[in-house]
């Protein structure tokens, strides 16, 4: 590999400047004032340091910055193995920027959950021994637990070659990548495997992406007693938002990466006024749906939702919701309608500057969900009026500067860009000695092991489900259990030495050289090949190529045709 | 198997909140300092709100006539405290089963696995749940006259009204000691018996010979939210509708909208 | 499989409590139940009075102890120092200062009359061989004090399971 180009692969890991290192501290304090007041202060003085009240708004901003960070996690896969699954080629470097969103923007957001509620020291543990099945609570943290593991494995699987090209080119930290890579070789056959699996990880995970803002939605949806919130579009009305919210999210970020380690080649203008022309598509569905709930709430709604999107659109809530709709979602989406129809126009910055108020407007629209319905309460109370004070606002920044801080030691750490396969290191690893018997011991265990875990995690997953009405038993944790034991298997597939069934050396001979099959031939097995047509040499490269170096190789006997 | 409930008879409720001061005295509730009720975080787990009935209900047509009606507010006392519904929309949400439905009717609050989430806070149409948002504090004397047979509960957690569920294990115990089932006016809650004019009853709602089951079959009879379909065991007694003349729920106290829309 | 989970994690917490614990409990006479109980037929009711009448069996009344050692029923050297300890309470008026083992927590509500009397169930089946202890007991029942005990036996005798019964 040249040195120019491992430059600029591998920038953000070999080149830190004062400004990184000054952000990282500040981001870091940001965070640590997060844990300090959610934690600390909170938990030792209360929630009375919000500005939430029983009669007045039970949940408030906080709430607001979860449902807003879950939806920005939802994108980061999504694009990603969109990218995949539909090839699209021009955009395969987004999509670890992208993963890496997905799974700072979830840690933040499960930071918030644990920090919104009153007791964070039982939160886990009474939810995992004490779990009810019917509590939107626990379907949160089932599909988030789904989502965080198969974004993490998919993550994993999908960087571990780059991970692997980091050991060869940075010699500081070899030791890092090596541990973190788990003996990856950049043999062929493993690359196949990992693409194979990568791609299946994202057929599975993209429904799970749905699930969970589904969830949100229902925890607001399935209240009858709150009107504004009662309501069976809540589900996919969040999905979507989720969209809209992790499209402008990942714009934005992906534009600060690209400046600041100068990527322009990788994240082109073409990127993003593609980008931009989907979220302006997404946008103007977003308003579409709204469009609808306001008319239905004010055409001949009763009387408390009625109330509601009075104070919406009138009441104490109007200059927030116009300023968001009209100057945050309105404005943007014909901005980037704009530059999305005219072929002349093809920058980033606009694509950011739409992005960017589109991001704050939905942050106000999820505050604007949870806020209002609590002001129109069916029994007539007298109800104070709800602000977030400064801790709250203090709260919300802090979680963002811990994003902040976990993004960029994740990419100081790990390669954000995708290396192309024709690029090889110079000193490539040598994959381990063992021979083809030990191989194909180790497939069939691989196959058994596989196979074993499948069963477990579905009857775990069954079990769990089965003995949901059973207060004795945790329910939630064993079908939680069993659904991180699925996601060992992904794992399993690549980390374990594995031996090629004799369909897929069949198929990878006929890609690698396709003259090799044109003659009818017996079914051969890599090793048992009985009577060949094709030439012995191409063979037994195939063979040193995909099972190591030719020194290590016992020849079995059995293959006849090469001396 | 009992089914406990209350009947509220709104036509002689005068508002004197006896029955909030005895319910928070024998139930140990925590006071929240000034700054805090400001905030709407005082927990009352029984709360007597005070409703204003408008001019097109009963007093149009009361001696002062309609011309009288803007000028002489006429209130009427809802004491609300929590319904145990048949149908709890907070024991659906509550991730850990912290609050459930007991066998006879009452739903429980068990403050020790609570984690404060406040799911069942905003699931409940009657907001009849109280999250403890400060630290837990008895001023003055309140602290000497603490209830031994309820405990206290911490910050961060939720509490409301359980029918005095300590009084009634006492009372069930003493019934299955001498064999027998639980007479009526054995098990009364502390609101039901401090209220001066009567106005409350409580018993077994499912037992004809009980005065709460007569009083429930009454034509005043209404329970609140009933569309919602709660089926709260909590009724209510109120000669004529509760909603006024225009057929809209009752309005909100001095409501800034409502004077908008007259 | 939830009492395996809350059994165990009730159990480090108990090793963990009697680790931290200063060892044994002083009781202000080192009471033998072994004399009382075995040798003398003395029933568990007999100085835990309010076992069937009331949530706390209760510890004995200085009177109690009197009803026998008024008159000098033991001739024991070793005992005659505490013998005169009960004699002086009773003759001040005063309570012998028993040392409470263990106080049931706020949230709880467990009635003796319930288990003892109503249940029918014999005071050995929770607290085993108290009545065999030669030197004060250090802990009142040999098991861990958990709330999945106290489930598993319901659902052993068929008792309902429900929250309202027990906590308050």
């Amino acid at each position: 590999m040249a040195d120019r180009d491992a430059f600029t692969y591998f920038r953000p890991l070999i080149h830190t400047s004062w400004g990184s290192l000054a952000l990282l501290a500040l981001s870091a304090a940001g965070a640590a004032w997060y844990f300090f007041g959610a934690f600390y202060l909170q938990f030792f003085h209360g929630h009375q340091l919000t500005g939430q009240g029983t009669h007045g708004a039970m949940w408030g901003s906080m709430v607001a910055n979860i449902v807003q960070l879950i939806g920005v996690s939802h994108v980061g896969i999504a694009i990603s193995a969109t990218v995949r699954i539909l090839k699209l080629r021009r955009y395969q470097q987004l999509a670890r920027v992208a993963e890496l969103v997905t799974l700072v923007s979830l840690t933040a957001a499960v930071c918030n959950i644990a920090g919104d509620v009153g007791r964070p020291d039982r939160f886990l543990t009474n939810v995992i021994k004490n779990g009810n099945y019917t509590g939107p609570f626990v379907w949160s943290a089932s599909v988030i637990t789904n989502y965080l593991v198969g974004s993490c494995v998919y993550l994993y699987l999908a960087m571990r070659r780059d991970i692997y090209l980091c050991s060869c080119v940075l010699p500081r930290r070899r030791w890092l990548y090596r541990i973190l890579s788990l003996g990856y070789t950049d043999t062929p056959e493993e690359r196949e495997n990992h693409e194979r699996t990568v791609w299946w990880c994202a057929v599975i995970i993209l429904p799970i992406m749905v699930s969970v803002h589904s969830v949100y939605g229902w925890v607001f949806g399935l209240n009858s007693g709150r009107p504004g919130w009662f309501n069976p579009f809540q589900a996919p009305y969040f999905v979507l938002g989720a969209i809209v919210t992790g499209f402008s999210g990942v714009i934005v970020i992906t534009a600060l990466v690209r400046r600041v380690y100068k990527w322009e080649e990788f994240f082109p203008n073409r990127m993003f006024k593609g980008l931009g022309i989907f979220l302006g598509f997404v946008t103007l569905l977003y308003l579409y749906f709204l469009f609808s709930e306001v008319l239905t709430g004010v055409y001949t709604a009763p009387e408390a939702e009625r109330g509601v999107l009075h104070d919406l659109l009138f009441g104490r809530f109007a200059t927030i919701a116009w300023a968001a709709t009209v100057g945050g979602m309105v404005v943007p989406f014909f901005i980037l309608f704009v530059q999305g129809a005219n072929p002349r126009i093809c920058s980033m910055r606009v694509v950011v500057a739409a992005a960017l108020p589109i991001f704050i407007a939905m942050w106000c629209w999820r505050y604007l969900i949870t806020v209002p319905s609590f002001f129109h309460s069916h029994v007539p109370y007298r109800l104070a009026e709800y602000a977030p004070t400064l801790f709250d606002w203090s709260l919300v920044v802090a979680t963002y500067s811990f994003g902040v801080f976990f993004y960029l030691s994740l990419v100081k750490l790990l390669p954000v860009l995708e290396i192309p396969e024709k690029f090889k290191p110079a000193c490539p690893a040598r994959p381990p000695r063992i021979t083809l018997g030990e191989r194909r011991r180790w497939g069939a265990l691989k196959r058994v092991s596989i196979g074993a875990t499948l069963a477990t995690g579905a009857g775990l997953i069954a079990a769990g489900i089965a003995s949901r009405h059973r207060v004795e038993i945790p329910a939630p944790a064993i079908w939680i259990s069993g659904i991180v034991c699925l996601w060992t298997i992904p794992l399993q597939a690549c980390l374990l030495p594995g031996f090629p069934s004799a369909g897929r050396v069949r198929a990878h001979m006929a890609r690698m050289e396709p003259g090799l099959l044109r003659a009818p031939r017996p079914a051969a097995t890599a090793v048992g090949l009985t009577e060949c047509a094709a030439s012995p040499a191409t063979i037994e490269y195939w063979i040193d190529e995909q099972f190591g170096a030719s020194r290590g190789i016992r020849r079995r006997p059995e293959i006849r045709g090469i001396g | 198997m009992p089914r406990w409930g209350m009947v509220i008879d709104l036509d002689r409720c005068t508002g004197c909140q006896a029955c909030s001061i005895a319910c928070r005295t024998e139930n140990n509730v925590p006071a929240c300092g000034d700054r805090n009720a400001w905030k709407g975080r005082a927990i009352f787990w029984n709360k007597v709100v005070a409703v204003r009935m408008d001019g097109h209900g009963e007093t149009a047509h009361g001696p002062h006539g309609a011309a009288a009606a803007h000028s002489r507010p006429r209130f009427r006392f809802l004491p609300m405290p929590c319904m145990h519904c048949e149908r709890p929309p907070c024991t659906m949400v509550c991730p850990v089963r912290a609050t459930t439905k007991n066998v006879e009717g009452i739903v429980m609050q068990v403050p020790s696995r609570c984690i404060g989430c406040r799911l069942c806070q905003a699931a409940c149409p009657y907001s009849r749940r109280y999250f403890n948002w400060q630290e837990v504090s008895f001023p003055g004397d309140l602290g000497q006259a603490l209830n031994p047979d309820v405990a206290l509960r911490t910050l961060g957690v939720i509490e409301k009204c359980t029918f005095c569920i300590h009084r009634f294990q006492k009372v069930r115990e003493q019934a299955r000691a001498e064999d027998r089932e639980i007479r009526e006016g054995e098990y009364v809650t502390a609101c039901v018996q401090a209220c001066p004019a009567r106005a409350r009853t409580f018993g077994d709602l499912d037992n004809p010979s009980h005065a709460v089951a007569k009083l429930a079959q009454s034509p005043r009879a209404f329970r609140l939210l009933h569309e919602l379909g709660t089926g709260p065991q909590v009724v209510y007694l109120h000669e004529g509708s509760w909603q006024d003349d225009s057929g809209l729920p009752v309005r909100d106290l001095l409501s800034k909208e409502k004077e908008d829309h007259g | 499989m939830g009492a395996f989970v809350n059994g165990s994690a009730g159990l480090c917490l108990a090793v963990l409590a009697l680790a931290c614990s200063d060892g044994e409990v002083t009781q202000p006479i080192p009471f033998n139940h072994n004399i009382h109980v075995s040798k003398n037929g003395l029933a568990c009711e007999d100085c835990h009075e309010q076992v069937f009448t009331g949530p706390s069996a209760g510890l004995p009344r200085v009177s109690v102890c009197m009803g026998c050692h008024d008159s000098d029923i033991t001739t024991s050297q070793a005992a005659a120092p505490h013998i005169e300890t009960i004699r002086r309470h009773s003759k001040e008026g005063t309570e012998i200062p028993w040392v409470n083992l263990y106080t049931l927590p706020h949230h709880v509500y467990y009635s003796h009359r319930r288990h003892a009397k109503i249940a029918g169930i014999a005071c050995a089946t929770c607290h085993g061989d108290i009545g065999k202890s030669e030197t004060p007991p250090r802990l009142p029942i040999e098991r861990t004090l958990d709330m999945w005990n106290c489930i598993d036996c319901h659902r052993e005798r068929g008792v309902d399971n429900d929250c309202a019964w027990c906590h308050r």
